[in-house]
């Protein structure tokens, strides 16, 4: 069942403010996003990869995401020397209820991506599991699938 | 061009220093696809991945397109997936299941054994036109060692196991990790980098880098702890800044690494109580745990990386002379406990994916090696650490050597140089 106008406003709302932190490298903002419970994936090869059986690009909990964010704030994180700039862009949004202050999102996706002489751009679906916590909302799950999954791809942007 | 690029091979490749060109040079890249990837032993992938008959997988060798079947009858085959009438590839998907492939373009129809079995329009053909003449061509040569496919797109050379030679006691010590002696390769994850593919494989025997290229990896892996770590702990927090290990240079440019407990966190099998008293029904006690611990890596020059503690390997493909994709695929170890197996899926995904922690920083020390080589006033790439050594070959042939060296490197230069100095 789709949202009411009001729900589906403030859900992109937040997604759009995600995908600004992103932008303006506020990583340790964007990691507080992230439930106690929440997963990050990125699969590999297809959408539809299973986590448990095949490789993957991106597959963490909360802490593996600290980790990352961790990592790419360090002063030696040598692929952040020169920091690269992204572009995320978040349309179509489609939310869906899942009750008890839950929802589901899809989204179409783009990043846009900047270092130094190189330039590239990743496009997928971005999914969001969602849920009310503190007056806002919190991500208990994020998947990108991006449409490229099945090819090589070099240094990847935080996604 | 290529008449002085071919004499000019021998000088490229000194005591302790190579020539730029190899890692820059177009012509000399064409000569490593025609010399290298086109004569000796190359990896072309696991048996597991196409378990079933029907089951096949596309790839490229050399940069020529392959496909990998399993046919009715159970045997693995590699062919060339190039239609035999005006040269369409006959599949076009990365992994699938078909008894046969049919062209798109004149529908000439090929057994997964590579048979011609169908031809359109056959009245239209010469009356003396026989199909027996157009089965897909097969790799002139197609080996395998306990379920790893290797091919030669040569007809002439030494079989795969003498090839191999001490190699093949390490691909068992790594396949006979799993209680039942077979692994079974996962899907994979790839990642691509603007530089020479070499720069890989020297990367694979290089401890030195470590904590210079891995910093941030290290610094703040410390406080928080991820994904296996998190589910088997760190182990023994007595680290000894790799001064355990040893490095043991093989033959034909291979080598190994044997950790020895240099990274407890990494090797995490052996704190599976589970997997190691499945292990010590088999093995004994001691045994078991040794096996459980170990920490190796294998290098099967051209193209083949194994990693023993998180469960992987990496087939390097080599695009052009300042590209390179590398396909990582994690491998499950039959009859370990399931939870042991999805760790090792976990810890080398985050090990090497685009996107992981680890890899990243060699892709970008990597390309910055290439921008770097660009300088011709400067002409030399210097190897300096542990060279004075000793090689002095054990019983088995292996020169044994520290961890810091980079000795295994200028042992691959040197299988480089026997590869295109011939003919």
């Amino acid at each position: 069942m789709g949202a009411g106008e009001s729900l589906q406003h403030e859900v992109e709302q937040f997604l759009y403010h995600e995908a600004r932190l992103l932008d303006r490298r506020q990583f340790n903002e964007w990691y507080d996003l992230f439930a106690e419970d929440s997963r990050y994936f990125v699969p590999s090869m297809s959408a539809d990869s299973d986590p448990t059986a095949d490789a993957y690009i991106v597959h963490e909990n909360r802490k593996g995401i600290q980790y990352r964010v961790s990592r790419l704030q360090h002063g030696s994180a040598h692929t952040q020397i020169p920091p690269a700039r992204t572009a995320h862009m978040i349309t179509n949004v489609i939310v869906e209820e899942l009750g008890d202050g839950e929802v589901q999102t899809s989204a179409g996706y783009v990043v846009f991506w900047s270092r130094g002489a190189v330039e590239a751009r990743y496009a997928g679906l971005c999914e969001h599991h969602l849920r009310r916590a503190n007056g806002g909302w919190e991500i208990v799950e994020k998947k990108v699938s991006l449409l490229n999954n099945d090819q090589p791809t070099d240094r990847l942007p935080l996604l | 061009m290529t008449t002085d690029v071919q004499t000019g091979i021998p000088d490229l490749i000194g005591e302790s220093r190579v020539h730029r060109s190899i890692y820059t040079d177009p012509a000399i890249f064409e000569l490593e696809m025609k010399r290298i990837f086109s004569r000796t032993w190359v990896f072309i992938g696991h048996e597991s991945e196409v378990p079933h008959a029907g089951d096949y997988k596309t790839d490229t060798v050399a940069g020529q397109p392959i496909v990998m079947t399993r046919d009715e009858e159970g045997a693995v085959r590699v062919l060339f997936n190039r239609c035999r009438h005006r040269g369409a590839k006959v599949c076009n998907l990365p992994y699938g299941n078909s008894s046969t492939f049919s062209c798109l373009y004149h529908g000439w129809t090929f057994s997964n054994k590579g048979d011609l079995i169908a031809v359109p329009s056959r009245q239209l053909c010469p009356a003396n036109f026989d199909p027996g003449n157009y089965p897909l061509v097969a790799l002139p040569r197609v080996e395998s060692y306990r379920g790893f496919v290797f091919g030669s797109l040569s007809a002439e050379g030494t079989p795969l196991e003498e090839h191999l030679g001490r190699a093949t006691h390490y691909l068992d010590c790594l396949i006979d990790r799993s209680p039942e002696g077979e692994i079974q390769v996962c899907k994979p994850v790839k990642y691509s980098y603007p530089a020479n593919w070499k720069l890989q494989i020297e990367n694979y025997s290089d401890n030195i880098h470590a904590r210079f290229t891995h910093e941030a990896a290290f610094a703040a892996r410390r406080p928080i702890e991820s994904g296996a770590v998190e589910r088997y702990g760190a182990g023994s927090q007595q680290r000894s800044d790799l001064r355990m290990g040893i490095n043991r240079v093989l033959s034909h440019g291979d080598s190994m690494t044997d950790y020895r407990g240099d990274r407890p966190q990494m090797a995490f099998a052996g704190r599976d109580p589970e997997y190691v008293s499945i292990m010590t029904e088999k093995y004994g006690a001691e045994q078991a745990q040794a096996i459980a611990d170990m920490d190796i890596h294998v290098i099967i020059y051209p193209n083949l990386l194994m990693h023993s503690a998180y469960c992987h390997y990496r087939v390097i493909k080599p695009v052009s002379v300042d590209q390179t994709v590398i396909v990582g695929y994690p491998f499950k170890l039959k009859g370990a406990p399931t939870e042991l197996n999805e760790a090792f899926v976990q810890a080398s995904s985050e090990h090497i994916s685009a996107s992981g922690a680890v890899q990243v920083d060699d892709m970008e020390a990597f390309a910055r090696v290439q921008e770097g080589l660009a300088v011709e006033q400067d002409e030399w790439v210097s190897y300096v650490y542990g060279i004075e050594e000793p090689q002095v070959p054990n019983e088995y042939g292996e020169i044994e050597l520290g961890m810091m060296t980079e000795v295994p490197a200028l042992h691959q230069h040197r299988e480089w140089l026997r590869l295109m100095s011939r003919d």
